[in-house]
């Protein structure tokens, strides 16, 4: 049965080249899609964590309309709520980081000095850090307290008597960002005297829930088994537009996989059924030979597995190499990432044959359903 | 009894009219007998050989084959009984175009899982060794038929059907293989040739006519009967 298929392919081997090409089309492209999309989901993940934190923790006490005339909460936290949160497992939440803040007077300018940890993660969810630590000692000024200041880097400035060095200045952001004074979190609790306290905990979210669940809900009921004194607040703007780029990712990665797996079957099954009807005699003089519809069967969804299983080495070469050659370029970010995934051949060595079967179903249904004797039937 | 035809009646609808292509046939054939049918195109010579073969469902009537009622098998069972008792040969030869002479052949052998030690014999008692390479858009049509041939007989069957085997063959071929069939009655089996003609008529032991569907006894039919229809045997 085997050379059977084998001779029959390469006698048509444009048919059978037409729905290799096909199938390894489709593969080609869930291949790339996944490779990408990994890429495309690094990338998203950074792009979004450039937006900033989307999750403040504060007191339960703070009073939410003054957080947010003032940005930062007049009631504190015990410094180590910032570990029992980086404790907790099975968390949506990653990169903590423990901040104290309150306004200063800095010479004759009003300033936000802002103490701020070393970012914590839950176990098992180490990620690169979005923020480090101020060095003890050291501070980074906004771009309008260091203009107000006259202050760069390298320089010396005294905050309430004690003097740091200006290790940045940062970029203008047109956000109270501009100005602040960011120092250690123990220098911080020094000038402000108010050892081991912080009044927030910031950290991102990453919002990997469906559309319909409302996940500050859920963080609350997460978070309140640990920490009852805290409250959540979640920053709309940032989460939802972080949200919305992960979903819009995914449906259209689901999108265009699903178009595309639609049109190569109705491509293939279109093949598939030119075949049996170019071989109606070939069916014919088969049956009167004595093979049965199972023989009949297997010829037609033998060839489509021998279709499929070709047109998976293809397709994931194919799909390799296109993801490596223009991923790159798509996601500078990271492009270090896109790398071949051998674990995609073996899916792509089960699943191409799998679905060119299936593709098949009905040509080798209508080969076994047609009636030999009238192919075999002479003019009479 | 190899072959026992009871009141068979086969109809066909085309463009809304009702064809009865075999209309109350009954036949009966001993082993080891050639038989001939005549008849013009139309006549339902075709449908008599699938319907023999188990090709083609009666409407009415039994077909029964080596003591079988062939119709109360299952489809499977009818193919296992094919591949058993039945060889089939055609004008058209309906070989394989991408299988060389020997696969061709060797077809006939694999449907009754045989190992295929028979396809060389046949090869050379056809006189295409030479070419069991080749395959069929490289051969002659007599090439072809006696390929055709090899396939059917190369499974040792009870029961060859041959639909016009010459209708395409020159006097030469013609004359090859109808021996060859003649050979194959004379080892014991049935022969049965649909034809126009009249090429195998010296070889057959009983030949009958059909006309619109009904079979007799050739020499029943008067040659006004053909005229009637406008369909002229060629012979």
């Amino acid at each position: 049965m085997l050379q059977l298929i084998l001779r029959e392919a390469t006698y048509r081997w444009i048919s059978f080249l037409l729905g290799t090409l096909a199938v390894a089309a489709g593969v080609a492209m869930c291949v790339a899609l996944t490779i990408t999309q990994e890429a495309n989901q690094r990338e998203t993940r950074r792009v979004t964590r450039d937006m900033g934190f989307n999750l403040r923790i504060d007191a339960r006490d703070t009073d939410i309309s003054q957080f947010l005339l003032r940005e930062y909460s007049e009631h504190t936290l015990p410094e180590a709520a910032l570990d029992t949160l980086a404790n907790l497992k099975d968390v949506s939440y990653n990169h903590l980081v423990g901040v104290l803040q309150r306004p200063i007077q800095v010479a004759d300018a009003t300033a936000i000095l802002m103490g701020i940890t070393g970012e914590r993660s839950p176990p098992g969810s180490e990620k690169s850090p979005m923020v480090t630590a101020v060095e003890a000692g050291k501070v980074e000024l906004g771009h309008q307290i260091a203009n107000q200041l006259g202050a760069k880097k390298g320089d010396s400035i005294t905050v309430a008597g004690t003097s740091f060095q200006v290790a940045r200045v940062a970029p203008a952001m047109g956000t109270s960002d501009d100005v602040r004074i960011v120092a250690n979190l123990s220098d911080a609790q020094a000038i402000l005297q108010m050892p081991g306290q912080i009044n927030e905990i910031k950290a991102i979210d990453c919002l990997c829930i469906a559309q319909t669940e409302n996940p500050q809900a859920l963080l609350q009921a997460a978070i309140e088994k640990a920490l009852p004194d805290a409250q959540v607040i979640m920053l709309g703007a940032i989460a939802e537009a972080r949200a919305r780029q992960r979903q819009t990712s995914e449906k259209y990665a689901v999108f265009v996989t699903t178009a595309m797996l639609a049109v190569v079957a109705i491509w293939l099954a279109a093949l598939a059924i030119v075949n049996v009807r170019q071989r109606t005699s070939e069916m014919g003089i088969l049956r009167a030979l004595g093979y049965g519809s199972s023989s009949i069967g297997t010829l037609v969804l033998g060839r489509a597995a021998l279709l499929g299983l070709l047109a998976g080495i293809i397709g994931y070469l194919a799909g390799t190499w296109l993801a490596t050659h223009y991923g790159p370029a798509i996601f500078p970010v990271t492009a270090k990432g896109i790398k071949p995934m051998t674990s995609l051949l073996w899916w792509s060595l089960l699943y191409a044959p799998l679905f060119s079967i299936v593709a098949s179903l009905i040509p080798a249904a209508l080969a076994i359903s047609q009636d030999p004797a009238h192919s075999l039937r002479n003019q009479e | 009894m190899m072959i026992s035809l009871r009141h068979v009646t086969r109809r066909f609808r085309a463009r809304g009219t009702t064809i009865t292509a075999l209309d109350n046939v009954s036949m009966d054939v001993e082993r080891g007998q050639f038989v001939t049918i005549h008849g013009a195109s139309g006549s339902g010579k075709s449908t008599l050989l699938l319907t023999l073969g188990g090709m083609l469902r009666p409407h009415e009537g039994t077909v029964g084959v080596a003591e079988t009622d062939l119709y109360q098998l299952s489809r499977g069972q009818l193919a296992r009984f094919r591949a058993q008792h039945i060889g089939f040969v055609f004008q058209m030869f309906h070989l394989l175009p991408y299988l060389d002479v020997r696969q061709n052949i060797r077809l006939g052998a694999v449907a009754r899982h045989d190992t295929g030690k028979r396809t060389d014999t046949w090869l050379e008692r056809v006189g295409l060794q030479q070419r069991s390479r080749h395959r069929p858009g490289q051969l002659s049509v007599g090439e072809c038929q006696r390929t055709a041939l090899a396939r059917a007989l190369v499974s040792q069957p009870d029961l060859i059907l041959a639909d016009e085997p010459t209708g395409n063959l020159d006097s030469e071929n013609t004359e090859e293989v109808l021996r060859m069939l003649s050979e194959f009655c004379q080892g014991g089996g049935t022969v049965v040739v649909v034809t126009h003609g009249s090429e195998a008529d010296e070889y057959a032991d009983r030949q009958y006519r059909l006309h619109n569907g009904k079979l007799r006894d050739r020499g029943m039919f008067s040659e006004s009967d053909d005229r009637e229809t406008g369909k002229s045997p060629r012979h």
